[in-house]
């Protein structure tokens, strides 16, 4: 099954005053490139994705997509219509938002599947054309504890500044069911510093602020290395983030279509991201600057 | 050992997967290097789960394997050997091959389980128990999967596990 997305208008996105900060991601030029474009538009093209085989076993059923022009490969989600949660435009907005912060997320994209849809393989429920699809930040990864072995300390330790900016973010988007173990990818060498992609946002965004879970810190289970977090890092992110500007968040929030994100949640969005923006240093336990 | 006058055996679940290796996770048209097969099968008192898997690699497909993974993945029935293991102890029947697959979903991949045909087993041997039968009938299912999707120049390691299983 494949599809051609050209009837949607790539629509720029607020400048980034901020500027790139080394040490919170090490993605190669490609990947960056790609998150240049994907982060500007919530459906980028022209992508000709064509479903590849499924891929992982979570409540989001993902499932692999390849470009039939270019050969990008990319991870989508949700697998099946699941109208719980609005997973793929949490994968969106979360990766956007991470993208003006210049933290270790890859690029998503939207993306409509059109045709016949097959059901999911495992639970036979009918398919989502709205989906989105997740960038590969390299060319191998794994998961933490599929790699736990082989880090070395020297690349635990280079981990902390990134993933404790990470933390901060995640505290902002509410992102609650975080284990570094498998929502961290990583693609050790030996050799600091580590690569890391941070991903799986799905349960983030108004999937906590409608369920009344916690809307604290984020409870991150994280490697004991890095449990002591960065102080400068969580202070330069949070200060990062309380200079987002009310536009560049509804421009990433907005342009998402109702296909992807119903109207209640896109609400909930664009109330909850500014207020805790602002309270983003008491969240995390820093004083305001 | 428990003996039964065994004439026709029906699998309730029968569950196939792959083991690959992806060369560049960024390029749908990079190399996969398949490594191994699995079958999973419940059906009355019995769960039973089966793995064939190459014992070494090629130079060529050494090269092509990122160095993170170059060492553990030369000799795949060594590294995979002690996961296999893990499985078995620690998830569900009929959810072994799941257990992996939510592991292994990046570079290396073990593909999601996908329920094959209904099953009904005939067990050659009239006088064969249920373990026997089971058995029997996931080494053939390996047998036949891996001639299709494994470089069989050499012949694979094959580790198969039975039991009663724990559920009814």
């Amino acid at each position: 099954m494949s599809a051609k997305q050209d009837d949607v208008s790539v629509t720029p996105a607020p400048e980034c005053k901020m500027s790139g900060v080394s040490g919170l991601q090490y993605f190669d030029a490609d990947v960056l490139a790609l998150r240049e474009i994907w982060s500007r538009c919530a459906v980028a093209n022209p992508y000709a994705w064509e479903r590849d085989g499924p891929n992982g076993v979570t409540d989001s059923a993902p499932f692999d997509m390849k470009d039939k022009q270019s050969g990008l490969r990319g991870k989508a989600k949700p697998g099946f219509v699941k109208p719980d949660v609005s997973r793929a435009a949490h994968e969106k907005i979360a990766s956007d938002l991470a993208a003006l912060l210049d933290l270790p997320v890859p690029p998503v994209t939207l993306f409509k599947i059109t045709g016949e849809l097959p059901p999911d393989p495992q639970s036979k429920a009918a398919g989502d054309p709205f989906v989105s699809i997740s960038a590969w930040a390299f060319p191998s990864c794994d998961e933490w504890r599929v790699h736990a072995s082989v880090i070395t300390e020297e690349e635990k330790a280079s981990a902390i500044i990134p993933l404790s900016a990470v933390w901060v973010f995640d505290c902002w988007i509410s992102a609650e069911d975080r284990s570094y173990t498998k929502h961290i990818l990583v693609a050790p060498s030996g050799k600091p510093p580590l690569k890391i992609a941070c991903v799986d946002y799905a349960f983030s965004l108004s999937r906590s602020w409608s369920s009344g879970g916690p809307c604290g810190a984020s409870n991150w289970e994280m490697p004991f290395e890095v449990a002591k977090r960065d102080a400068s890092s969580v202070k330069f992110v949070a200060d990062k983030i309380s200079g987002i500007s009310n536009s560049a968040i509804e421009e990433i929030v907005k342009r998402v279509e109702p296909g992807w994100l119903l109207e209640e949640r896109r609400a909930l969005i664009l109330k909850n991201l500014p207020e805790r923006r602002d309270r983003i240093h008491e969240i995390v336990g820093i004083p305001r600057p | 050992m428990i003996k039964n006058s065994v004439t026709t055996f029906h699998a309730a679940r029968c569950l196939q997967s792959h083991i690959i290796y992806r060369c560049d996770l960024q390029r749908a048209t990079s190399a996969n290097i398949h490594l191994g097969v699995l079958i999973e099968l419940v059906g009355g008192n019995w769960h039973s789960l089966g793995v064939a898997l190459r014992r070494a690699l090629d130079k060529s497909e050494i090269d092509a394997i990122a160095s993170t993974w170059r060492e553990r993945l030369s000799a795949p029935f060594n590294y995979f050997q002690a996961e296999f293991e893990t499985a078995w102890n620690e998830a569900e029947p009929g959810a072994c091959i799941d257990w992996l697959a939510s592991k292994y979903g990046a570079s290396l991949l073990v593909e999601p389980a996908l329920q094959v045909d209904h099953q009904r087993i005939v067990p050659a041997d009239g006088d064969m128990d249920l373990e026997q039968v089971v058995r029997a009938h996931v080494f053939s299912m390996l047998d036949v999967e891996a001639k299709q999707f494994l470089d069989l120049s050499k012949p694979p390691a094959v580790v198969v596990e039975s039991e009663r299983a724990k559920v009814a």
